[in-house]
């Protein structure tokens, strides 16, 4: 049997060997197909479509506070606190609200919209300031941290007139126009909203809402 | 030799083979997105938009699904699915008696849904529910 050509004894491990590498070869591949990063819309956050439906979810509950008949978006921007000068339930001027819901339908509108689908949100009011030229300041109401990049907002727009007045528990029936916005000088009530505009119209303030 | 190969790596990862799960089309998100607007601003209260006039909205859940599409314009292949549910539960609410559903109901298929915030004008939903538009 000597004629038998001597390699036949190798040809198995040579088998052996090509299974083994193309195991190996073949896994590479595998692995490579499936860490691809198919599409740029991958992470859930900064899907557009997911935004949209964000943004479409952030007017509904800015208009649905806005039509409520008992106490609608512009009661949730009046409802003031004299002595902590801050909203009703808020925690610091700073930081509004922060992690605490907001008063009423507008706070569970945005609690069980967002927070509860582990969204974020910020609520800021946009007003003019005292002299027009002056442009926008803003006040929050909601402050929840600093928005990331894939954030969407909306606003709506809420017309606040003279003879309007707060409406906090200990509110008194002072109209908006005899406020002042200096916080520190104790003598007449505080609210950061200024008077800007002669005439019956107090101020245009924007509620904007924030999702990230 | 080289079949056997790849059969057994393929075998180590089965899922490579399993049949592709069909993923929601743009299609379908917009024609859901496209039912939601045109139901809020077609039942909507005068000048209170999102506040539904809740007898309309009934009698429009209440249609069978050919009316659906045709009123939404919605191709046949399609299939609609439209529930107004609590905001902090899924539960479907309730009006009158009548369960804010449409007919065809919906069982895990992979649909595309939008969601928007409504509210009736009778009351009902009074501190808003969730509109659930699904398209499949």
């Amino acid at each position: 049997m000597r004629t038998r050509p001597p390699s036949s004894d190798r040809s198995q491990a040579f088998t052996l060997e090509g299974l083994t590498a193309s195991i190996v070869v073949l896994t590479a591949v595998l692995f490579a197909i499936q860490s691809l990063v198919v599409t740029p819309t991958t992470g859930g956050g900064t899907d557009p479509a997911v935004r949209s439906e964000l943004q479409r979810q952030a007017t509904d509950v800015l208009r649905l506070t806005a039509h409520n008949d008992t106490f609608d978006l512009s009661d949730t921007i009046r409802y003031w606190d004299r002595t902590e000068q801050t909203f009703v339930g808020a925690v610091n001027p700073r930081i509004g609200y922060g992690t605490r819901r907001p008063p009423k339908q507008f706070g569970y509108l945005l609690h069980n919209t967002f927070t509860a689908r582990d969204r974020i949100y910020n609520v800021e009011l946009r007003y003019r300031r005292q002299n027009l030229s002056n442009g926008t300041a803003s006040y929050p109401v909601v402050h929840r941290g600093t928005p990331s990049y894939s954030a969407v907002s909306a606003s709506y727009v809420v017309t606040l007139y003279d003879n309007m007045t707060l409406v906090g528990p200990e509110h008194r029936n002072v109209e908006l126009w005899e406020y002042d916005t200096n916080a520190t000088d104790n003598d007449d009530g505080y609210y950061p909203v200024p008077n800007a505009v002669p005439g019956p119209v107090y101020n245009v303030v924007e509620v904007r809402i924030t999702v990230w | 030799m080289f079949l056997l190969v790849t059969a057994f790596v393929l075998g180590l990862f089965p899922n490579l083979l399993a049949p592709f799960t069909t993923s929601v089309s743009a299609d379908e998100a917009a024609q859901a997105d496209r039912v939601a607007r045109r139901m809020i601003a077609n039942l909507s209260m005068p000048y209170e938009k999102g506040v539904l006039n809740a007898t309309r909205f009934r009698t429009v859940l209440g249609m069978n699904l050919p009316s659906l599409r045709d009123r939404y314009g919605l191709p046949s292949s399609t299939t609609l699915n439209v529930t107004a549910r609590r905001i902090d539960t899924p539960a479907i609410v309730s009006d009158h008696g009548d369960r804010l559903a449409t007919v065809a109901a919906y069982e895990n298929q992979t649909a595309a849904s939008e969601i928007r915030l409504i509210t009736l004008h009778n009351g009902t939903c009074s501190e808003g529910c969730r509109l659930v538009v699904r398209t499949w």
